[in-house]
This record gives structure tokens, sequence and C-alpha cells, in this order.
């Protein structure tokens, strides 16, 4: 192996560094380093000038490993790696030392014991420096195939513009039908039309789109692979009922079990085999696992041999280039908040869309739960689980939802008393309107404070509505038939689960983190994984459908570009010391090792992030990371706290 | 067979950027010292026409086969450069630019021997390697899928990169002189609290330097004709007075204007001159007349050394043919004037938050400090009105600009952090802290930085004609009474109003509007598409949103597009 020659470079950065660390003290030092032939210093190692110093250094000195002393390696180690390419030098032997956020900007005040901080760090440099080996970096191409997971709105929306842009794609759904919380409204808009006349299209477009192969009842298991080549797991469960279903409807009606109907949130039971509501897409009946007791009855009556229950799940493997995550979200379920779950006419605002749903319980008539007649009186009590202290955020869309539910009950029985009970109303942007027509259509606004909340009372079987109007500062009791809970909108309870899948995370509210949150909004941190509509956080339909659209371009993006570069700093095992003991296995983050034929462990380098969890943990010491070897790291370590390690 | 190098060095003046500071003919001097340099001279502006025929005469004479200009950044002018080379004949890439201001003269303007020395290093350099530089050829890729892009903001700048990105051609009109739009004048965005031109300015570097995009300012389009799909578009380029192509950016003219008018980049707070860039940052860098308050004295023409100054400039009709179109024109600012009763316009105190973005911004006309335009006192009182211009039936503006209570809580964060002992009120009716992580950036405002919010709408201000102090008068709906605080800065929260381009765009291309002045999608399914085939919407120019809404509707705007396009129309 070729005698190190070191250079080493220390940048002023200005006076961002050069007004605290006495930087010609540190290079004169720096030249006393085994090894080290070279040094020098200039004002900004990263500008053009600067660069050229390192280069020509590199030719004159005949340097074969580069330190530079200067900022963060996040703001410029790929700037001096290519400098170090450009001379000829491999770029993974070069190495980086902080001396200005790791030194100079937090021990500005000691200007004296930042200098001395400064040249231990660059020896610790020159140590590992002289064990640094050249590494090739890899390129990999991308699969031109996307996978999109939800088949709501926003998945479905996503799915047909990636289609369309001429790449294909698979879109799994977890449940058996497509759609997703959007069949279960009424309208999107004031005034607009039925969501069903709005989401039909979608969906037809989606089943019958050449690129697009949906998977219903199907959820992801495992993700591996990396940006380009993800490689999925998913698990399809069984539906029992194939394409030949007629939607006759004979099954349902002698189907003997009654289980409580979630698309219709509980209001009313749907059999063990249903359509969550006429026409829903895919037009075939499904058979709920958990509530079917496999009597057969429905096998024996269909005519057309549309069932089988011996129907197995089974296991597909995909191979896409990049993710989008449309998951979406849930509704809140108040536990005891004013009185929820006492009475039958108190209810949440999903409840309400589906009484209001031509396609719901009650085939869009505004009837109470509790007896089937009309209420005289309805009060919506907003920002129910949102806002408060287990839950700061605010779900941005119950205001405009509840509004344009309060004008929709008044403009159809004008006799009826509507109240709404507030703390804020965000009906922002052209949303005001709904609240200005809700005024003027004779809806009553009365606001409310926090630390006065409104109280629902139950007085016999009638309900009574408390509330401390803060404008006229009394408390008024509103007789209530129908009390309106405008509820939070939730993650769903297996987001932290999939995020973790595909190494993403949650934001403090839940839902998942985009990578920048005013340029990056459907972007995350893993390149190739892409997040839109109501696991990104609570939005409308339309703004769900904008998410979509984006994420599909920049998903376009990539899968248009056909190659990408991966880093060399991956793990490898020495298979002559590996023992097959498996603790690598067990302890990788990433998923990236297996056991070969032999049962020595293999590392996928492509998987690999070079975390080094893998080496520190194998009892053999058979484990190295690329560029992090226990040599290199040693070695620094030692210099950190001896003066000088002579070779 | 590796020809021997003949080196032509040409070091430019660029006025007195570089030559008030270095020897430059020294330098030059110290040129010909140098290996394989067989020709040397210097000259006041490279970039000119008359520099550049140098240069061509000299390659031809001296059968130069290595150029170097020793001058300004290559950001600046190496495809200047490059080209001038391959007209002469050489192939473009055995051209070197040694970049003798922004890293000599322009940061040691104080160390003139030091520079020149430093100069001379560089020269040396450059020499050292164009002996090594080998002719290259380039990759030339068809382009045939095209769209126009109108408005240069934040939401236009990401339609336009989107497309480009995607291998399409771009067409970006923006009317005013620079790209950037309204957010390159904020200081800081929530709920962040990033910088706002630290986000935007690199953007707008890669439109301009995006071998996709063309770029078109100082532009408005003036016309349509076609068919779907197949659109003739006619673009009007405003005249600057000033030919861009021979324009440094060096700035010498303005120096040499002498008339002063209000700035409207900082709300009118600071000073331009008649010629000028409306920001430092600007993209192009380029300077325009501004010919309504140009006295044609023209001294900027007599000291402009690369004769930019054109007064028989004319506009320019380009026509171009596109196959979707982009509506990306923003928003306007509330005219606050229309509400008498706040005072905005007589009274020197009550102010505009847009005015308050450029006093908070460091770069603006009072470098970051907060202090009362009437008396350059500081404020110890500041009070924040909502809704001034949204939510109004009275005036017609009855929609919510959906941004100002956040920028408004935003605002009064940063004036907590700049000032000690400063009381800050909001008065509001409704807070709507509607988006991801704004709940929480409100309720740390109220709590951390005890910011005052009154909920109450105000109904009048007055002013202490001695003090230039003003008594708000509001009805303070929590207590049920009607009260009146002194304060001594008043700002109005005004509203986004739809772009004045609305309008004639509409016009222009038969597009509706709906009641409140804003362009209308298809329906809440088709959020960014038109009625009207291939043509599409993003950001403001739909409703009042913020910056990550935006950019969002920009990506999928770009996404509909293409798909548009490649569908075949």
């Amino acid at each position: 192996m070729k005698e190190p020659r070191i250079g080493i470079f220390v940048c002023h950065c200005g006076l961002n560094i050069g007004g605290v660390v006495n930087v010609p003290e540190v290079v004169e030092y720096a030249k006393t380093l085994p090894n080290v032939v070279y040094a020098e210093h200039y004002v900004y190692m990263c500008s053009e000038p600067g660069q050229n110093l390192i280069k020509n250094a590199i030719k004159d000195y005949k340097l074969n490993r580069v330190i530079v002393a200067a900022c963060s390696p996040s703001m410029h180690e790929i700037t001096f790696r290519h400098v170090c390419e450009e001379a000829g030098l491999n770029p993974y032997l070069f190495e980086m030392v902080n001396i200005r956020e790791h030194c100079s900007w937090v021990h500005s005040h000691w200007p004296k014991e930042a200098t001395e901080k400064a040249k231990d760090l660059v020896r610790m440099a020159a140590a590992r420096a002289r064990f640094l080996k050249p590494l090739n970096p890899m390129e990999v191409k991308i699969e031109p195939s996307a996978l999109v997971i939800g088949g709501g709105v926003t998945g479905l929306t996503a799915a047909i513009n990636l289609a369309d842009r001429g790449f294909n794609v698979y879109l799994i759904e977890k449940k058996p039908f497509l759609g997703g919380i959007a069949t279960q409204l009424s309208k999107f808009s004031l005034n607009g039309k039925d969501s069903r006349e709005i989401l039909n299209p979608l969906m037809e477009r989606v089943l019958n789109h050449k690129r697009i192969k949906v998977y219903l009842n199907s959820e992801v298991v495992e993700v591996g692979g990396y940006v380009g080549n993800f490689s999925v797991k998913i698990k399809r469960n069984p539906r029992y009922i194939n394409e030949n279903c007629t939607e006759c409807g004979k099954c349902v009606e002698i189907c003997p079990i009654n289980v409580l109907d979630e698309f219709n949130v509980n209001l009313i039971h749907r059999k063990a085999i249903y359509m969550p509501y006429p026409e829903a897409y895919p037009r075939i009946y499904a058979i709920d696992l958990n509530a079917c007791n496999k009597c057969g009855k429905c096998t024996e009556i269909c005519d057309v041999k549309a069932i089988n229950l011996s129907e197995k799940s089974e296991i597909l493997n995909f191979k896409v280039g990049v993710v989008i995550i449309a998951v979406g979200l849930e509704a809140y379920k108040p536990s005891k908040e004013y009185s929820f779950g006492e009475h039958p006419d108190i209810i949440t605002q999903l409840q309400l869309e589906r009484l209001l749903s031509t396609s719901g319980p009650t085939g869009g008539e505004l009837l109470r739960p509790s007896n089937g007649k009309k209420p005289e009186s309805v009060v919506f009590i907003l920002c129910v689980g949102s806002r408060t202290n287990e839950r700061p955020y605010c779900s941005r869309v119950c205001c405009s939802s509840s509004i344009k539910n309060a004008y929709e009950i008044k403009k159809r029985n004008p006799d009826v008393e509507v109240y709404v009970l507030y703390r804020d109303i965000r009906t922002y942007g052209k949303n005001e309107e709904y609240y200005t027509l809700a005024r003027e259509i004779g809806v009553n606004f009365i606001r409310y404070s926090l630390d006065k909340l409104p109280k629902v009372v139950k007085d016999n079987e009638k309900l009574k509505v408390s509330v401390f109007d803060v404008g006229l500062n009394t408390t008024l009791e509103i007789p209530a038939d129908l009390v309106i809970l405008a509820e939070a909108l939730i993650p769903r309870s297996d987001l932290s689960i999939l995020a973790s899948k595909f190494g993403i995370s949650l934001g403090p509210d839940g839902f998942l983190k985009e990578a920048h949150p005013k340029l990056k909004p459907v972007e995350t941190v893993v390149n190739g994984v892409f997040i839109a509509g109501g696991c990104q956080g609570p939005k409308s339909v339309s703004e769900s459908v904008v998410q979509a659209c984006a994420a599909a371009a920049k998903a376009s993006i990539l899968l248009a570009k056909g190659v990408i570069k991966v880093e060399p700093i991956v793990a490898l095992v020495n298979e002559d010391k590996c023992i097959g003991c498996g603790t690598c296995i067990e302890v990788c983050p990433f998923k990236a090792v297996e056991k070969d034929e032999i049962g020595v462990a293999k590392i996928n380098t492509a998987l690999c992030k070079g975390c080094g969890v893998c080496a520190a943990s194998c009892p053999e010491k058979a484990i190295t990371v690329m560029h992090f070897t226990d040599e290199q790291i040693t070695a620094q370590t030692i210099a950190a706290i001896r003066e000088v390690i002579k070779t | 067979m590796i020809e021997e190098p003949r080196i032509g060095v040409f070091v430019c003046h660029c006025g007195l950027n570089i030559a008030g500071v270095i020897d430059v003919e020294a330098l030059t001097e110290y040129a010909k010292t140098l290996p394989h340099v067989v020709y040397a001279e210097h000259n006041r502006y490279m970039c000119a026409d008359t520099g550049q025929n140098l240069i061509k005469e000299a390659i031809k004479k001296y059968k130069l086969n290595r150029v170097i200009v020793a001058a300004c950044s290559p950001r600046l002018h190496e495809p200047t450069f490059r080209r001038c080379v391959s007209e002469a004949g050489l192939n473009p890439y055995l051209l070197e630019m040694a970049n003798i201001r922004e890293h000599c003269s322009w940061c040691h303007s104080d160390y003139p021997e030091k520079a020149t020395e430093k100069a001379k290093d560089i020269l040396r350099m450059a020499v050292a390697r164009a002996a090594l530089l080998q002719p290259l050829t380039t990759i030339k890729s068809p382009v045939t899928k095209r769209a126009l892009v109108i408005g240069g903001g934040i939401t236009g700048i990401n339609v336009a990169l989107s497309l480009a990105n995607m291998g399409f051609e771009v067409h970006l009109v923006e009317k005013n002189p620079s790209i950037g739009g309204h957010m390159a004048q904020l200081d800081k965005t929530f709920p962040t609290l990033d910088c706002s031109a630290c986000i935007l300015t690199p953007k707008m570097v890669d439109v301009s330097r995006h071998p996709n995009i063309k770029l078109y300012t100082y532009s408005e389009v003036v016309n349509v004709e076609g068919y779907v799909g197949n659109y003739k578009v006619r673009i009007l380029k405003k005249p600057r007075y000033v030919d861009e192509s021979k324009c440094t950016g060096c700035g010498v003219c303005a120096e040499h204007c002498p008339i002063e008018v209000p700035n409207e980049f900082d709300m009118g707070l600071k000073l331009r001159k008649a010629i000028y860039v409306p920001f430092p940052q600007a993209v192009p860098l380029k300077y325009t007349i501004d010919i309504d308050n140009c006295i044609k004295c023209k001294a900027c023409e007599r000291v402009c050394q690369t004769k930019a100054i054109d007064f028989d400039q004319k506009e320019e009709i380009l026509k171009i043919y596109v196959e979707a179109i982009v509506i990306a024109v923003g928003f306007n600012v509330f005219d606050a004037e229309k509400l008498k009763e706040y005072g905005y316009g007589r009274f020197k105190n009550v102010i505009t938050s847009l005015e308050l973005e450029r006093l908070l911004n460091a770069a603006g006309p009072t470098c970051g400090h907060i202090i009362r335009l009437s008396d350059g006192k500081v404020p110890k009182r500041i009070a924040f009105i909502q809704c001034v211009g949204s939510r109004d039936a009275r005036i017609g503006k009855t929609y919510c600009s959906s941004v100002c209570c956040m920028y408004a809580v935003k605002n009064a964060m940063l004036i907590k952090e700049h000032l000690e002992n400063v009381k800050v009120y909001i008065f509001y009716i409704d807070l709507r802290a509607y988006g991801k992580g704004f709940e929480e950036f409100y309720k740390r405002a109220e709590k951390e930085f005890g910011i005052k919010f009154i909920c109450g709408r105000v109904a009048r201000i007055e002013e202490d004609y001695k003090t230039g102090n003003l008594k708000i008068m509001f009805e303070n709906l929590d207590e049920g009474v009607i009260s009146t605080l002194e304060c001594d800065l008043v700002i109005l929260s005004v509203g986004l109003t739809p772009s004045e381009e609305t309008i004639r765009i509409s016009d222009i291309f038969g597009l509706k509007i709906d009641d409140c002045g804003f362009f209308m999608s298809k329906n809440e399914i088709n959020p960014v598409e038109s009625t009207t085939q291939g043509i599409f919407f993003a950001g403001c120019s739909l409703a009042p949103k913020d910056i990550p809404d935006s950019v969002a509707e920009a990506s999928a705007a770009a996404m509909k597009a293409i798909n548009y396009i490649v569908s075949g129309g």
C-alpha cells in the first residue's frame, strides 16, 4: 500500500471560523502530524480559487489523502469530493473536519480552547485519513413503475395521473371497495354535486385503465429496496366473491349474520356479505371475514357460482421505482365528550354525512336516529377533539363541512332551528362564502370559549345543549333534537407501522412528515417515497386531489430519469470469520442482511445504508463498513486522546 | 496530434468594477510572460460588442487556439464568450474564464496591490488549465413539447421547473423586470420561520439556468390565436430601453442617474433610480429604465461602457407556439386607503403588513429595524388589525384571504424577538390557524411570546397629531364592551386581491372569473384545470393561499399540463 501523503486545507470561512480559531496556528500544527506533506489555509475553501488550491496541491505534492477542515460535511462534503475527483483522486480518500458547527460556532467565547479543539479534530481526521481506501459508487436502474398505497380519492387521482403519463401503476387498497372516506360524504361543497356523481367516473377510469392494476383487500407487509428499486410484499386477503357477481342481492337476504355497518358509522347494521352502498366500485359483493361464520348459505343460493369460501389469501411481490403513500385518515370517535354514546341523537359529522347522503340509511332524509322523525332543532358543536391539550392541531375542514351541512339542513327545512357553536370559524379562502350564506339563511352562530365548554344534557328522552355565549355574556339553554359533534380528523392507527416500513417518520401531530413543510409538501426524506392527501394532514377533497397530482408529478420526474447513483458506504462481510449467528440480520434496521446458501451473512449493498450497527454487533468482528472501518475509527479515537500516533 | 497551445488572454476592466482595484495593465503584461501566451490585451468591457470583436479578431490574426477571459463570474458570461469564440471558428470548450471580479476586485477592494497579485495568480492558474483544454461537442436532444407559463412568482417558477424537469420546453412570461413575485418581498415565512429569500432565490437561479426554460421578463401575453392544443401566443416585450444582451448589471448607470423615485419592491419606503433593478438578487440581473420618470438626461447612456442604453428601443412582439398554458399570475395587495376609517395614507404610523415585511427585512429600507416612519422612534405598543379588505361586504371583498391570520402571528413573533419591552396586540374576528403546524404556532405566540389576541373588529382609528400615536376603537367581544387602545404603530393585515392581470388574461383566453374576481377551476375534482382544455391554473390565481398549497398546485398543474400534451391534446 502506498505511503499516505496527506494534504490538509483549513478554511477561515470568512470570519465564521477565522474569527475564533487561530487558523494559521492550526495549519502549522497540521504540518507536524505524521504523513502530512502539505497544509495551508484559505479564506473560502469552497470557492473556486479555494478549490483550485486543493487541486493544484494534489498535483504538485502528489497528495493521496485530502482533509478539509471547514464547515459541516452536510454543506460541502459533496463539493470537495468533486474537487478530488476532478484532480484525479478517488473522492472517498477525502475527509472533512467540522471546525465550524462543532467548534468555532459553539465555542465562540473561548478562542484559545477552540483553537486547541480544532487541532484535536484535525489530528483525529489525519489519523483516520491514513486508513481511508478508494471506493466507487454504484449506478442503479430505475424501475419504470409505481406503487400507490390507498384507493381513496387521493390514491385514485395519483394512479390516473401516473398511468396517463405512461407508467405502470399498482394500486393497493386495504378495503374491498374503492373510494375511501370521500364515498361516505354526501357532498364535497356547498350546493355541490352528489359525491358519487363526482367519484364514480374517477373509479371507472381507474378500474378500466390499461396501465393500472388494482389489488383490493390488500395491504403492505414488507418493504425493501431503495429509490428506483423498491421491492414491496403485499398480502391480498380473500374477497370470496368473483366477477360473476350480478349484485342480485340474494346472498345478502339469506345471510344470518348482522354486524354494525362501519361504512354508515354504526348507525345501522349490515350482513357479513355486503356492498357498502348501492353501485359501489367494484360492483362485486364482499364478505367480511371477521363477521362471517362460514355457514355457506350464500354459496348455495348464488346462481352464478360467484362465491368461494375457501379462497385463500395470497402474497404478491412488486418491484417498483417509486411509491406514493395515500392511505388517508380517520374520523375521531368521541369518547365521553358532550355525552357522546349516551343518546342516539348525539352523532358525529361523519354520521350526519351518512344521514344526508342519498346512499345512506335514510336515503338522504335527515331523520333522528332515536325515533325516525324529522328534527326541529339541530345543534352543531365544533372543535370536538381538535385544538385540545391532547390534540393541539386544527382539523382544517370541519368548519367548512359543518357550515355546508348546517346550510343544507336549513335550506331543505327552513323551519328547523340550526345552531353552530364555535370557537373560531375557519372557513378560509373562498369557503368564507359558506359562512355568509349560512348566516343569511338563518343559521345561528354562537361563540364559546375553551374555558367554558358547552354541555349536552339529557332531560328524560330530550336533549338540551347549554352554552355560555361569550358575546351575550349569558348561558343559553338550547333544546336539541339532534346534536352533531364536529369530530377531529386523526391519523390512521396503523400509520406509524406503515411509516416505519418505509423509513419515514410522523410529525408531532401524528401525520406523515414531509421533506420540507414549505417547498416539498409531498416529498419525504426517503428518495422515491411520496405522500399525498389525508395521511399528510387533514385537508379537503380538492386539496387532496392537488397533492395527488403533485406527488404524481414528482414521481414522474424520477421515473423518467431511468438511472440513479448510490453511495458506496456499505457494509462488507468477511465470510471466513462469519459464524452464521444471525445477530447482524436481527439488528439491521434496513433489513439489508440475509443468510446465503451456506449460512453466511450476505449484505445487500443496494439496501445497506452504512449505519454500522451490524459491524458493531458482530461477535466475531466479521463485518466492516466501507469508509468507516474499525481501523479508521480506532485510529481517530486514539488520536483524540493521545497527542500523536506514530505509524 | 496534440497541437501547441496558442493562448490569448483578454483582461476586462468591467468599468471600474475590476480596473478600479486591480492594475489591469500590469496584469496584462504579466500574462504575456506566461507559458503559451502569444497575445494579451485589456479592454473596458469584454462582453460588449467591441470587446467581443477584439477577441474574434485576435483569434484570427494570432491563430489563437485557446482563449482566456479574465473578467466577472462565468455564471454571467461564460455562455457569451463561448458563443463569441465559436463564431470565430474556435471550439467553445477551448475557452477559460478567470473570475477576477467576484473573486478578486469585489472582495479585496481595500487591498489593490494584493488584489492585483491575486489576479495574477488566478490568471496563471487559468493559463495552466487552458493549455490542457480539449475541444468538446455539445449533445443535443430535441424538445418538441411546449408549454407557456404566465407569472414568475413562486408558483410560476415551480410550474416551469416541474415542466422543464420532465423534458418539456417552457416559456415563462413575467410582467415585472424580475421573477420572484411577492415571496421575494417577504422576510420570514410561517410557521417554520424560514428566510423567504433563502428558499426562493436558488429556485430563481435554477429557472434562469435551466436549458428547457425560456424566460421573458418585463413582458406580457397580449394575444392568443389558434385552437385547443395548438396555441399561437403573442408576447409583448416592453421596452427596457436597455439592451439585455449588452447590459452587464454593473450599476454605473444607476450611480449617475439624477432621478429618485419610490421603489415598488420596498412598497415605496425606499428610493430607487429611474434606471434600476428591483432588488439585488433579481433574475435576470438587467437594468430597466422607468420611462415615465426618466427625464432623458441621458447620463446613463454616456457612462454605460457596453453601450447598452437604447432610448430608441421599441416594444417587441414575439410569437410562440405552445400546446398547453398554465396561469400563475398571483395576487395583488388590497389598497388599504379604501377603508377610510383606518386612516391609511393619512396617518403615518398606520402601515400595511407588506410594508412591515420590508421594515423587518435586513435588506429593506430600515435595515431590519422596526421604527416608526413618522419620527424614527422605536414603537412600544403595536396593534395588528385583521381582515382589512377581506370578509367585507361593504367593499365587495367577501372572501377570506387565508394567510393574514398566520402572517400577523408570524410578524408579531418577529417583532417580539426584535424589540424588548414591546406590547403586541392582534385584533381579529376569527383566528384562522387551520393548516399544518398553524394552531401550535398560534398557541406558541400567545403563551411563549405573550402576544395579546383580542376578539373584536376595529371600528376606527384616530391619530394624535402631535405624537403620531393612534387610538384604536374596537368592540371587545370577549368582555362585551366597547373599548379604546392607544398604540404607537398600527399594522393593517391587508387581504390578497386577484391580480390586476386576471381580467385581461380572462378576456384573452376566454376564461371564467368568479364573484370574488379569481379564476374558476373546472370543479372540486379538477381543481387546477380550467373549463377550456389545455389551460390550467395554480396558486393565488385561483384563490388566496399559502406557499405550501401554492407549491403543491404548481406541481399538480404541471402534471396536468404534461398529461394533456402527451395525450395529444
